[in-house]
């Protein structure tokens, strides 16, 4: 059987998101070059729930391959890391909660960039009582004014590469 | 018969997010088969409802379009005990959602899938200069209900939250 690129795409992404949660969950190595800020809202939960962000990092191929980098545990108001230059990069933003009586859910954001040398980023992710948000500003070198990162999945990956060999 | 069980099978779709149809609906196709719905034993539990939003047709279009790749594109995982007979099971399921917008002719389209199954549309065209028409195929609870939360606040112009998926 031979799966289509897209449902191979999906299957790469759970099984390494699986890989980086489940079993070996990876802090994201640190670097000097810091060129990204993340800066978190949580409610935290309540007594009988607990919620939690954080950010899964891949490196994703030409031929539209995630490969899982480390977790950046959003923890602490404000989080600097280095995103590595002229890489494509995945962002899966996983907002997760988990409840006294067992049940655990969690919903995921992506977003897919290649960050640029000169480029700083900003993250805002939101993770409250009614609702959750992961959004990203690109600022040039010198410049207050951003530009506001489009969400792309992986399977958008998939999708332009599949458009541009029709 | 046949019509109804084919509406049986969309709305438990859309109202629970259960069943995995045999046809893959196109967002025309399935506002039809709501419309006929409307009529069915699932009438009471679907809503195609249209009010009259005040901005601009162009903005809320741009609205749209940003906000559901922001917030419908995703995928949610869950988990939970369930009791199979004697014993408590974890059970998992995964959804993966996508909107699909089309803008043609003076009119936007947005259809929410959920595991590739159309859960919510939402129609708009403009009403004159300053206000637009919107109309939305949902049902009355589950999963269609919470989207609608969200993309209201969006298209009126009160709210640009994200919907909460799992509680």
């Amino acid at each position: 059987m031979t799966l289509p690129p897209l449902a191979l795409a999906s299957a790469c992404l759970a099984a390494a998101l699986l890989a980086g949660c489940a079993s070996g969950m990876k802090t994201y190595p640190d670097s000097d070059q810091k060129n990204t800020v993340v800066r978190v809202k949580s409610d935290r939960g309540s007594f009988f729930t607990r919620t939690r962000p954080d950010i899964h990092l891949y490196s994703v191929s030409s031929a539209c391959r995630a490969e899982y980098l480390g977790t950046v545990k959003l923890d602490e108001p404000s989080i600097h890391i280095g995103l590595p230059i002229g890489q494509t990069v995945l962002l899966a933003f996983e907002f997760s909660s988990s409840s006294l009586g067992g049940n655990q859910a969690s919903s995921i954001i992506e977003m897919m960039t290649t960050p640029r040398k000169g480029i700083r980023y900003e993250f805002e992710v939101a993770y409250q009582k009614k609702s959750y948000s992961a959004t990203g500003v690109e600022f040039h070198q010198g410049q207050s004014q951003g530009r506001e990162m489009e969400h792309r999945r992986l399977r958008d990956c998939v999708e332009n590469k599949k458009k541009a060999s029709l | 018969m046949l019509r109804a069980m084919t509406s049986g099978l969309i709305f438990s779709v859309v109202l629970f997010g259960c069943a995995t149809p045999q046809k893959e609906y196109s967002p025309k196709e399935w506002r039809e088969a709501m419309k006929d719905g409307k009529s069915s034993l699932w009438g009471p539990l679907i809503t195609i409802e249209a009010f009259d939003a005040p901005r601009p047709y162009a903005q809320i279009a741009e609205t749209l379009r940003k906000k559901s790749k922001e917030c419908l594109d995703l995928t949610v995982h869950s988990s939970g005990m369930v009791k199979h007979g004697m014993y408590w099971v974890r059970e998992n399921s995964r959804t993966d959602y996508k909107p699909i917008l089309t803008t043609e002719k003076g009119k936007t389209e947005l259809t929410v899938h959920g595991n590739k199954n159309p859960l919510y549309g939402l129609d708009v065209v403009p009403a004159g200069r300053n206000a637009s028409r919107v109309t939305v195929y949902r049902a009355k609870m589950g999963v269609s209900n919470t989207i609608h939360s969200a993309v209201q606040g969006w298209v009126k112009g009160d709210s640009v939250t994200c919907p909460r998926w799992n509680g």
